[in-house]
């Protein structure tokens, strides 16, 4: 029988405002203090039941301070943008864009992903962007499967997906000179920001 | 009257005959599309995760390429660009600053919004009902359906502002009973599919899609209307996968264009039905 450790009991007292929670709010305009555990939003979530914490645990964690805790979920990693939560929310708490941050900063702190082949996949697919202008959905799939050691198991389906012609082997650039400009003056502005 | 046209990634690899059956229709409509030369991707799936100022700036500096051609309405049909171009314009509208920074990196000043549509919602308008309804050439009303809308175009609802009820939407199910198909009473048309993680966690997909599926069978479908690229091809591919599993559903995924396309009298040859992976075509020939 494993041992069960003792789960921490974590109370927040009438006005506490985490820093973490603050930062958040600055940078990405949303108010986990909003939140009033109802769980609406882990009731509709389609993934929670693959995520170590669930939405309504993340945003109170959120609220406590608890970063270290909370970056090391494969959470937000998961959280696939459906918007169930938002939509539900009584409270128009925003934990959609509470996802968007926290993936953001652990992208930023360089905190190790708990979902390494998700996180691989934004960060393929965007430099496959930055790159062409447009999606190469080939040369991502392939250069996912290839880092993430799943080429096996990927292949079948690219396969039928080339014999379907709906994948190009060949990439087409699309106005990809405008598209790296972007990319260097939004990395630049996210600088002044956070030097700010 | 005429639409820009943003005829995105997805529509130019795997949602190719989303494209093709969407020009027949609106074609037969006699509405012109013009797509923009200078499009960039959106950043749809991919941005928001890593940078929500670049995920906001995609979007944002299509919209100003067509604010320059001088159209004020474009057409989205990827529903999650549409979800893209939602959000920014809103993230964009809500925060002084973040749209005056927004704006010196796009290097446009919108004067007023270019207004961002679905063709559903394009389609779903009393006029182009009616004319719809004037212009079915082939009996499909032995066909029953489910219209299945999936996540990014109806939430999260304050910001993508799609024109029907976000839980319960009836926009498809109105504008295919206008050509004639019947459409069916159910419980996952919002649910969803779990489409950005195709690749990545395939067991969790495979989830998911297997419950939107249970249920359009459960209800007597013989086929899915889906107006979205993410969700015809994770609907259509794992079915597959499913059947190896014992799940055999072979249950024909349409784009809801290609069904309008059909019932307008595009002969099947002239559309792309060939590319879905399960056998669309034999639901389409009368048993009755």
């Amino acid at each position: 029988m494993t041992e069960v450790t003792a789960i921490p009991e974590y109370y927040l007292t009438p006005g506490h405002i985490s820093e973490f929670a603050s930062n958040i709010k600055a940078m990405h305009g949303v108010d986990a203090n909003m939140c009033f555990q109802c769980s609406k939003c882990t009731s509709g979530c389609p993934l929670a039941e693959f995520m170590d914490m669930t939405p309504t645990q993340v945003i109170h964690a959120v609220r406590l301070g608890l970063k270290d805790v909370v970056l090391n979920t494969n959470t937000y990693w998961l959280c696939v943008a459906c918007g169930t939560c938002t939509g539900r929310c009584p409270q128009e708490t925003g934990l959609l864009k509470i996802m968007d941050a926290l993936a953001n900063i652990a992208i930023r702190e360089g905190i190790t992903p708990r979902e390494p082949a998700i996180a691989e996949f934004y960060k393929t697919g965007l430099s496959n962007i930055k790159r062409f202008g447009m999606m190469y959905e080939a040369g991502v799939a392939g250069m996912l499967s290839l880092k993430t050691g799943t080429l096996g198991r990927d292949m079948g389906m690219g396969v039928r997906m080339l014999q379907k012609g709906k994948l190009d082997l060949v990439p087409h650039f699309q106005n990809s000179g405008e598209m790296k400009k972007l990319f260097k003056k939004v990395a630049k502005k996210e600088q002044e920001m956070a030097g700010s | 009257m005429k639409y820009a046209y943003y005829n995105s990634c997805s529509l130019r690899s795997t949602g190719k005959e989303y494209n093709n059956s969407l020009q027949h229709v609106f074609k037969a409509l006699d509405i012109e599309l013009e797509e923009p030369k200078n499009w960039i991707c959106c950043g749809s799936t991919l941005a928001h995760n890593a940078s929500v100022l670049l995920a906001d700036i995609l979007p944002l500096k299509n919209l100003a390429e067509i604010d320059k051609m001088g159209l004020k309405e474009v057409m989205v049909p990827c529903t999650a660009c549409y979800n893209r171009f939602k959000i920014a314009q809103s993230e964009e509208k809500g925060d002084l600053r973040l749209e005056h920074e927004i704006e010196a990196i796009i290097e446009h000043k919108f004067e007023r919004p270019v207004s961002v549509l679905h063709p559903l919602e394009i389609l779903a308008s009393e006029e182009n009902l009616a004319r719809l309804k004037s212009l079915v050439k082939r009996d499909l009303s032995h066909l029953k359906v489910v219209s299945y809308y999936g996540c990014l175009l109806v939430r999260p609802h304050k910001e993508t502002g799609f024109k029907d009820n976000p839980e319960y939407p009836v926009t498809m199910d109105r504008i295919l009973n206008a050509v004639g198909i019947q459409t069916l009473d159910w419980s996952h048309k919002v649910e969803c599919c779990g489409g950005s993680l195709a690749i990545t966690r395939p067991d969790a997909v495979m989830k998911l899609t297997s419950k939107i599926l249970d249920d359009a069978m459960a209800v007597g479908a013989v086929a899915v209307a889906v107006p979205c690229t993410f969700c015809q091809l994770n609907l259509d591919i794992r079915q597959e996968d499913l059947a190896k599993q014992g799940k055999v559903y072979d249950m024909p995924v349409y784009y809801f264009t290609e069904l309008i396309a059909l019932a307008l009298g595009v002969p099947e040859k002239d559309l792309m039905l060939g590319k879905h992976f399960v056998e669309s075509e034999k639901v389409l020939a009368r048993t009755t």
